[in-house]
């Protein structure tokens, strides 16, 4: 039960105009969820009118692109550079051995229209940066960031609270997670959390797919309750997800 | 343990706590992601007398295992009498992230978990 501070908190998540009219197809895609409390048609009609930025499609951000995709999301942009190589595979589920060596991007939109062929992905072989970040922030409605250098989450972060977007903030490292979500000025910008590149933080981390892809799956539950506007997101909250112990804590963020 | 103050800094929830005397020598330190697998070790307790810095506590923490300095830093950045904390350190108090300081008060029998922020994708 939502008490009405946080019923006014996931109201005003409510900016996204599109609300198209669901096909006859996609009403019996979607059979199942639209049975769900408080989601319904209206919900889905929200979630095909959205687009959603995904920074990197990794371990992380490739599932939350396969999640959303299969649950009706009308448009994903991707951001990701480089091409597949033997050690993504472990985790990076959109990518495949038939494309070592080429594009992850291409990889990563020819999976997702095979799942879901309704769906309008845009590709783009470059990974958050400084100069682009307004950009590619710009495209979309929401945000999901799954880079793993901060500087990406950074410069993504400032972008989104420039334009007003929320940022779903997902992460992991071993076998923790975490997930946030960030909309200032509802929240604590992410530089107050992180107001700068922490030290001793590598390119490199310790990962199974499966924790990045129980992230993701949370992740992606988030982007759909925020977009679709029911539940109740994770607002001032950060998750907090041990996978060794099978610890979950939630840590008001205030 | 009573809050006693509610002002903030950089828009987060400050309390400064009224400690009562805890029956503990000890402040115990959960620690998690990288600093966990640096230190090699998810809970530990150190020595405590009273209240103190949470910059000496961190300082003691490094001291007495030094492998932490590869997500801390070196236990003299901790030495001086206020500062912020690295970036993206976050101290974990009663479920809530609070906005840490070097001299940020600790007080013997008091848990805390040291919390670096990951970015792993």
């Amino acid at each position: 039960m939502l008490d009405d501070e946080s019923k006014t908190e996931r109201d005003s998540l409510q900016e996204f105009p599109g609300d198209p009219f669901l096909t006859d197809i996609e009403k019996d895609v979607y059979s199942w969820q639209l049975d769900v409390r408080d989601f319904g048609e209206s919900g889905q009609r929200k979630l095909k009118g959205a687009s959603v930025l995904i920074s990197r499609v990794g371990g992380l951000g490739s599932v939350v692109a396969y999640e959303l995709a299969a649950a009706g999301i009308g448009k994903l942009i991707l951001a990701h550079a480089g091409n597949v190589k033997q050690s993504d595979l472990n985790r990076q589920l959109l990518m495949t051995h038939d494309w070592l060596g080429k594009p992850r991007i291409e990889s990563a939109m020819r999976r997702l229209k095979e799942l879901n062929p309704r769906l309008e992905v845009l590709g783009v072989a470059e990974n958050i940066t400084v100069e682009n970040a307004d950009r590619l922030v710009g495209m979309a409605d929401c945000i999901v960031d799954a880079a793993p250098m901060f500087q990406e989450r950074l410069a993504m972060n400032d972008a989104a609270a420039r334009q007003g977007k929320p940022v779903i903030e997902a992460a992991m490292y071993e076998l923790d997670a975490s997930l946030t979500i960030i909309h200032p000025p509802k929240t604590r910008a992410f530089r107050d959390l992180v107001p700068d590149v922490p030290e001793g933080w590598t390119r490199r981390f310790p990962v199974f797919g499966a924790v990045s892809g129980t992230i993701g799956c949370m992740a992606a539950m988030e982007a759909i309750k925020v977009i679709a506007g029911f539940g109740d997101p994770l607002i001032n909250r950060m998750l907090r997800v041990d996978l060794r112990t099978m610890r979950f804590q939630t840590i008001r963020l205030m | 343990m009573q809050p006693v103050d509610g002002a903030s800094n950089r828009g987060w929830h400050v309390k400064t706590w009224n400690h009562t005397i805890m029956d503990s020598d000890q402040i115990i330190l959960e620690l998690t992601g990288p600093l966990e697998r640096a230190v090699g070790k998810t809970e530990l307790c150190l020595p405590a007398a009273g209240n103190q810095m949470l910059g000496a506590v961190l300082a003691a923490l490094i001291t007495e295992y030094p492998a932490a300095t590869s997500v801390l830093g070196e236990a003299g950045r901790y030495s001086a009498a206020e500062g912020d904390l690295p970036p993206g350190l976050l101290v974990v108090r009663d479920s809530a992230a609070i906005h840490a300081r070097l001299e940020t008060p600790v007080c013997a029998g008091e848990r805390l978990t040291l919390m670096p922020m990951i970015s792993g994708g």
